[in-house]
């Protein structure tokens, strides 16, 4: 704010005697910020936009960058997110705005600076987003935050935040497979599981984490099918179930084997290990693991 | 954010398989008429989760009519008159005494090992391509006495007369 002030009073005193003489919009929009007035100032900052005298110049955009990212900052505790969202949207397009008509110019910095802030307050949406279950506007939050991240720091490896971010997601969907809720069909829960942990492999094949999550996301879906198998269910039904179920273990068994080769060391890991074989009907193989298993427990 | 990690189901999957098998094995099974009154008794040797699965279905079913009453067995020395006994062991002669004390009842004597069906067991679980299954012993079924449905011989990997 303090570093505003002085670069508004800089370009306030650059902007002719005869203009400033006039009051033009951009500078009354200027004032009734500094006075924190800033429905006043959003008011006057609009008619400044569409103003053909004020629309090409730089620090038009940046005063509607700082105008909306203070509207934004004080409506983002209230529940309306979507008016909320709306100034920060406004912020970012003026902030965007003003880099392109002068991308060598000295507010460039100053501008990158609240875009930074801005993008940061986008992942902690869509993390809140994912909290809620909201996973299209939580991807769209995300997918801003790229965009944004892409132009104010370009050399920045994203690949860590967008397995963080799926990571997240796949916990989510998984919650509502396992707990099923109104509104979520367990299918699609289901098939979503397995879609974003295969996004989070392709970015990267050793996260132990999606390894073994998706193993046990598999694992689960057989022993809840085993679960709430009726007593009095015929032959041909168990073996048809058996198959079905065995299918589900096979499908577990090479993700959780990966996450084993990443880490041998992780209880966690040789539990589910000893887990798939057990229901694979493969017990030697399992007591192996569960060995495993106790002689890392004597070891600590 | 915080992803957390997913929570693995722990429940004993063969158990509930078994369970199934062996009230599927009751359906296809006939004992003597003295063994229709009274109480259906399953016995069960070396496998808690196993005896667990069944104590549960015995709250709810019966079976050809009969209340199931579900014993375990520490020892050969407490086995006592059974429709149908599970004793689980690695070696012949770990189940042998328990199978021995069995054969004094018309006892339906089921068990999970290599070499198991070869005079120990009228029924011995086998895993085929990772899928439990079961092979049959028809001379101990009617050594006990015990009528067995050609459906049960059907879907047996292997049948020994």
């Amino acid at each position: 704010m303090k570093r505003l002030v002085i670069i508004a009073v800089v370009l306030f005193m650059m902007i002719p005697g005869g203009l400033r003489a006039q009051l033009d919009p951009v500078s009354l929009a200027l004032r009734a910020y500094q006075n924190k007035d800033l429905p006043k100032a959003r008011e006057l900052i609009e008619i400044a936009v569409g103003d053909d005298n004020f629309n090409g110049i730089t620090k038009t955009w940046y005063f509607r960058g700082y105008i909306y990212k203070d509207l934004f900052k004080e409506s983002k505790d209230v529940k309306i997110k979507k008016e909320s969202f709306g100034y920060r949207e406004d912020a970012i397009e003026s902030y965007m705005k003003a880099v392109a008509l002068e991308p060598q110019g000295e507010l460039v910095e100053d501008c990158f600076n609240s875009l930074k802030y801005l993008s940061s307050t986008l992942y902690n949406d869509a993390a809140f987003a994912l909290d809620s279950n909201n996973f299209t506007t939580a991807q769209e939050l995300f997918d801003r935050y790229k965009e944004i991240i892409a132009m104010t720091n370009p050399d920045m490896d994203m690949t860590p935040r967008t397995i963080e971010f799926n990571l997240y997601k796949a916990s989510k969907y998984s919650q509502l497979f396992d707990n099923p809720r109104e509104g979520y069909d367990k299918e699609e829960m289901g098939q979503q599981v397995i879609a974003v942990y295969k996004k989070v492999l392709n970015l990267d094949s050793n996260n132990i984490s999606a390894n073994y999550n998706m193993a046990i996301h598999f694992y689960n879906q057989g022993v809840n099918i085993i679960e709430n198998m009726d007593y009095e269910q015929d032959f041909e039904t168990l073996f048809m179930i058996q198959a079905q179920v065995m299918d589900l273990f096979g499908a577990a068994l090479p993700y959780m084997k990966k996450a084993y080769k990443l880490n041998p060391y992780r209880k966690e890991t040789l539990v589910g290990l000893s887990g798939i074989y057990y229901g694979l009907n493969d017990i030697e193989t399992s007591e192996r693991y569960q060995q495993e298993l106790k002689k890392l427990d004597s070891n600590q | 954010m915080s992803y957390g990690q997913t929570s693995m189901n722990t429940m004993n999957t063969r158990a509930k398989f078994k369970s199934m098998y062996i009230l599927n094995f009751t359906k296809y099974t006939e004992w003597p008429a003295a063994y229709k009154q009274g109480d259906f008794v399953i016995g069960v040797v070396n496998d808690d989760d196993l005896a667990k699965n069944l104590e549960a279905i015995s709250k709810t079913k019966k079976i050809n009519s009969q209340n199931l009453i579900v014993k375990r067995f520490a020892s050969a020395d407490q086995v006592t008159k059974c429709h149908l006994i599970y004793i689980a062991g690695k070696s012949a002669g770990e189940v042998e005494p328990y199978a021995e004390k069995s054969r004094q009842f018309n006892c339906l004597i089921v068990t999970e090992g290599n070499g198991m069906i070869n005079g120990i067991a009228a029924i011995n679980f086998v895993v085929v391509g990772a899928q439990l299954k079961y092979e049959m012993n028809k001379a101990l079924f009617k050594s006990q006495d015990l009528i067995v449905s050609n459906t049960l011989e059907n879907l047996a990997t292997k049948v020994i007369n």
